[in-house]
C-alpha cells in the first residue's frame, strides 16, 4: 500500500508538469495596420480566446475609425454632435483627460490638420502655416463638450483617436484574453505592444524597440510583464517633398510635424491608452520637457532616441533595458 | 485483492487518461517553425519550414513569397516602397508585413530572435 501511495504522489507531480504551453499566433488587418496575437495555454482554450480578442478588436475598429463612414466617430465629426456608446464616450473622456494632463501636447482635435497634410489619404501635400493655424483655431480639446454620452464639437472641429485607440484596444483585447482563461500572451497592433502576464515559464516578455535607422533591427530590448510598450516614431509615417521630410506626429500648437530633435519615443506603462497618448505627447514636448513631465507623473517609464543617436531612458528602466545596439550611446536621466 | 487497492488502480487509470489529454493539449507546435501566409487577414498557406528542402515561390496578392529550408521572405512586391522586401527573412516575433497589399508572413515556433515582439 505504501508503494502504491508513493506511485500516486509521483503521478500527481507528473500531472502538474504536463500542463505545458501550446502556442498560437494569429494575424489580422485592422485599424489601418497589421495585428498579431500570440497566446499560450491549453490547445482547447487558446484558439477561442484569440477569436474573442479579434472580435473585440473589430468591434472597437468599427466604432473608433475616423475614416469609416459607419463609425461613431465619423458621425460625430460629420454632424458636430452625437450620442455615443458607453465605451466610446468613456474613451473620449479618457482622451480629453490625457490631453489636459499633457497640456495639449496630445490633442485628438488636431485631426483637420492631419487631413490637410494628406496623412489619411494617398494625396500628400504641404499646407502653409496660415492654413494650419486657421484649422487649429476651430478649437482644441478644451472646446469638446461631453455631457453624459453626448459629445458636441465646435464648427469646423474634428476628432481622431489615432493617438490613443490602439493602446486602448490592446487593453480591451488583453482583458478578453484573460476572461477566456489566457494568462500568457503578447498583442501587437502595428508595433503597439501589450504583454499579458509573463511568458509561460514565468520570465518577463522581451520586447524589442525598433531601430529608427535600421527598421529590421531593434536598438534595445525591454523586459516586461503585464505592460504596454508603445512607440511614436517619425519614421513610422512620412513623405518627402522638395528634399524635406514631413512626418505624421503633428504638434497641436502649430499643426505641423513636431521637430524636437527626437526620432522615437517609447512609453512603457500598465495602461495602454495612457502609454499610447503619452508616446505622442512626449515626442511633441521634446526631450527636456518630456523628462520633466515624466518626473511629475511617475506612472510610466520612457525611452527616447535622439537625432544624434543617443538613447535616453528614465531611471526606472535601469536593469529592464538590455541588448543596446552598438550604434547608440545610452544614458539614464534623473 | 483489497478493496482499497482496486480504488487506487481505478484512480491511477483516470489520472493516466487525464495526463494523456494534457500532453496533447500542451503541444509545443513541434520542434520547428511554421510559416503562415496571410492575405487580407485570411490564411492562404501554412508551411512547416523544416520540411522545405529546396527553394520555391508563391504568388500572393501581387507579392512573391519565397520559401527556402528553414526560412521565408518576401522576394518581390508590386507596391512602390518595397519595405517588406527589405525586411529580409521573417522570424518569431518579427513578421514580414506588406501593408499596401495586406500580405503578412508570420512565424510560429521556438523564438530565435531573442524577442517576443517588436514595438515601433
Amino acid at each position: 500500500m505504501k508503494r502504491l501511495s508513493v506511485l500516486f504522489l509521483t503521478l500527481c507531480i507528473l500531472l502538474t508538469g504536463c500542463a505545458g504551453s501550446y502556442c498560437e499566433t494569429r494575424a489580422a488587418f485592422a485599424m489601418d495596420t497589421d495585428i498579431l496575437v500570440t497566446a499560450y495555454g491549453s490547445r482547447f482554450t487558446v484558439g477561442g480566446a484569440i477569436d474573442r480578442a479579434l472580435a473585440v478588436l473589430n468591434e472597437a475598429d468599427t466604432r473608433l475609425s475616423a475614416v469609416d463612414t459607419g463609425s461613431e466617430l465619423y458621425r460625430l465629426n460629420e454632424t458636430g454632435a452625437a450620442e455615443l456608446s458607453d465605451a466610446t464616450a468613456a474613451l473620449l473622456a479618457r482622451a480629453l483627460t490625457l490631453a489636459d494632463a499633457t497640456g495639449g501636447a496630445f490633442d485628438p482635435t488636431v485631426y483637420p490638420c492631419v487631413q490637410a497634410w494628406g496623412f489619411t489619404s494617398t494625396d500628400k501635400r504641404v499646407p502653409d502655416a496660415d492654413e494650419l493655424l486657421t484649422l487649429r483655431a476651430y478649437g482644441s480639446y478644451s472646446d469638446v463638450t461631453l455631457d453624459g454620452n453626448t459629445a458636441v464639437l465646435r464648427a469646423g472641429m474634428a476628432l481622431d483617436f489615432g493617438g490613443i485607440a490602439k493602446g486602448y484596444t490592446a487593453d480591451v483585447m488583453a482583458n478578453a484574453l484573460r476572461d477566456a482563461g489566457v494568462t500568457s500572451a503578447v498583442i501587437s497592433l502595428g508595433g503597439n505592444v501589450r504583454a499579458v502576464g509573463s511568458k509561460p515559464d514565468g520570465s518577463p516578455w522581451r520586447i524589442g524597440l525598433r531601430n529608427p535607422y535600421s527598421l529590421d533591427a531593434s536598438f534595445a530590448v525591454v523586459q516586461v510583464m503585464d505592460c504596454s510598450v508603445v512607440t511614436s516614431g517619425s519614421y513610422q509615417r512620412y513623405f518627402e517633398r522638395d528634399g524635406v521630410t514631413y512626418h505624421h506626429i503633428l504638434d497641436p500648437s502649430t499643426g505641423a510635424p513636431a521637430r524636437t530633435g527626437l526620432v522615437s519615443v517609447t512609453v512603457i506603462g500598465s495602461d495602454g491608452a495612457l502609454a499610447d497618448a503619452y508616446a505622442t505627447a512626449l515626442f511633441v514636448m521634446g526631450l527636456d520637457d518630456a523628462l520633466k513631465f515624466q518626473k511629475t507623473q511617475g506612472d510610466f517609464e520612457a525611452v527616447f532616441v535622439t537625432e544624434n543617436r543617443e538613447i535616453v531612458a528614465t531611471s526606472g528602466l535601469a536593469g529592464v533595458l538590455s541588448d543596446i545596439s552598438s550604434d547608440y550611446t545610452l544614458r539614464y536621466a534623473g | 485483492m483489497k478493496r482499497s487497492t482496486v480504488i487506487y488502480i481505478i484512480v491511477f487509470a483516470f489520472m493516466l487518461i487525464g495526463c494523456g489529454i494534457l500532453v496533447l493539449a500542451s503541444d509545443h507546435n513541434g520542434s520547428g517553425a511554421t510559416a503562415t501566409v496571410y492575405l487580407d487577414g485570411e490564411i492562404v498557406a501554412v508551411v512547416d519550414l523544416n520540411t522545405v528542402t529546396e527553394t520555391w515561390t508563391l504568388a500572393v496578392g501581387g507579392n512573391t513569397v519565397e520559401f527556402s529550408p528553414g526560412h521565408v521572405r518576401m522576394l518581390d512586391a508590386c507596391c512602390p516602397d518595397g519595405l517588406c522586401v527589405r525586411q529580409g527573412y521573417a522570424s518569431v516575433g518579427k513578421p514580414v508585413i506588406c501593408l499596401p497589399n495586406r500580405v503578412m508572413l508570420v512565424i510560429s515556433g521556438p523564438a530565435d530572435t531573442g524577442v517576443d515582439a517588436v514595438a515601433g
